[in-house]
C-alpha cells in the first residue's frame, strides 16, 4: 500500500460520513499495526478482497456510534441486526468506492460481520496492516486495511 | 409509478423506500438478493427497479440480464458502491438505465429517479 492508496481510503471514509450524515468525521493519519485484534470494536464489517489485490478491509465501531449513525441516516430502530447491517454496508461502500482507483479487478466479497472484540482474527500473509482512525461525534471507530498486490 | 427495491442491506432498502415513498412512488416489493428479485419481479412487474450489484446468491449484473429477458422496458437504476467505469458500462450495456454511486444523499436518489423516468412522465 502506498501513500496515495491510503489517502484514497482516508478520503473515501470522509466522503461516506459527510454524504450520509452531513456531519463530517475527523479522519486521522493511517498508522501501521501488528495485532489487529487490539483495534476491533463492538461490531466489525469485513470485506474480503481478491483479484489484483488480496486481503481485507474492516470497518469497526462501537454501539454508541452505530446508534447515532443509524439515526442520522433516518433509521429509527437501532437493534443489533441494524448495527451489524450498518458496519457491513460501511465496509462495502468504502471498499467499493476504492475500485475508482484500483479498477474492476479489485474484487469484493459480500460483507462478513463480527460481533464483539476478538483475539482470533488473523491477517497472516499480509505484511502491512494499517489503521485509519475515525472520530465522529466524539465516537471512535477504525477502518483497517490489510491489502497486498 | 411502481418500484421494487433490491439491496442486500436492509438499511439501504428502508432508506431508498422511504425517500421514494416521500416522492409519491409506490413501493411494491423489496428483495435482498438477485434470485429473490427475479422471482418477485415476475409476479409484481414494477416499472422501476433500484438494484445493488454486490449481493449474495446472484449479483446485480446477472440480475439485470434475467430481468431484461423478462421485460426490456423496465427502468433499472443501479445503486452500488462499485465506483469503477467498467462496472457502470457493463450494467448500462446490459440494460440498466441509470447508475447512482453509494454513498448518496436523499436528493441524489430523488434526482437519479427523476432522470430515469423523465421521458415517461
Amino acid at each position: 500500500m502506498n501513500d496515495d492508496n491510503l489517502k484514497m481510503f482516508v478520503e473515501g471514509t470522509s466522503h461516506y460520513f459527510e454524504t450520509v450524515t452531513q456531519k463530517p468525521a475527523v479522519i486521522g493519519a493511517p498508522f501501521l499495526i501488528k495485532d489487529i485484534n487490539k483495534y476491533l470494536s463492538d461490531y466489525t464489517g469485513v470485506i474480503g478482497i481478491s483479484g489484483n489485490y488480496k486481503g481485507s478491509v474492516f470497518f469497526t465501531a462501537p454501539q454508541s456510534m452505530l446508534r447515532q449513525l443509524l439515526a442520522a441516516i433516518g433509521i429509527l430502530e437501532s437493534g443489533e441486526d441494524k448495527m451489524m447491517d450498518l458496519v457491513g454496508e460501511v465496509s462495502n461502500t468504502v471498499s467499493g468506492n476504492a475500485r475508482r482507483t484500483f479498477g474492476d479487478q479489485f474484487m469484493l466479497s459480500t460483507p462478513i460481520v463480527l460481533k464483539g472484540k476478538s483475539d482470533s482474527v488473523k491477517v497472516s500473509k499480509v505484511e502491512e496492516v494499517y489503521v485509519i482512525p475515525i472520530v465522529w461525534r466524539q465516537h471512535q471507530a477504525n477502518l483497517i486495511i490489510s491489502l497486498e498486490e | 409509478m411502481r418500484i421494487m427495491v433490491v439491496d442486500d442491506s436492509e438499511i439501504i432498502r428502508i432508506k431508498i423506500a422511504d425517500v421514494l415513498a416521500d416522492e409519491n412512488f409506490e413501493i411494491v416489493g423489496k428483495a435482498n438478493n438477485g434470485v429473490d428479485a427475479v422471482k418477485q419481479f415476475q409476479q409484481l412487474r414494477p416499472e422501476i427497479m433500484t438494484l445493488d450489484i454486490t449481493m449474495p446468491l446472484m449479483d446485480g449484473i446477472e440480475t439485470i440480464k434475467k430481468i431484461v429477458e423478462i421485460d426490456d422496458q423496465v427502468r433499472i437504476l443501479v445503486v452500488s458502491a462499485l465506483a469503477d467505469k467498467a462496472t457502470l458500462l457493463r450494467a448500462m450495456s446490459l440494460g440498466a438505465y441509470g447508475f447512482l454511486c453509494k454513498p448518496f444523499t436523499d436528493n441524489d436518489l430523488a434526482e437519479a429517479i427523476e432522470e430515469l423516468i423523465e421521458d415517461l412522465v
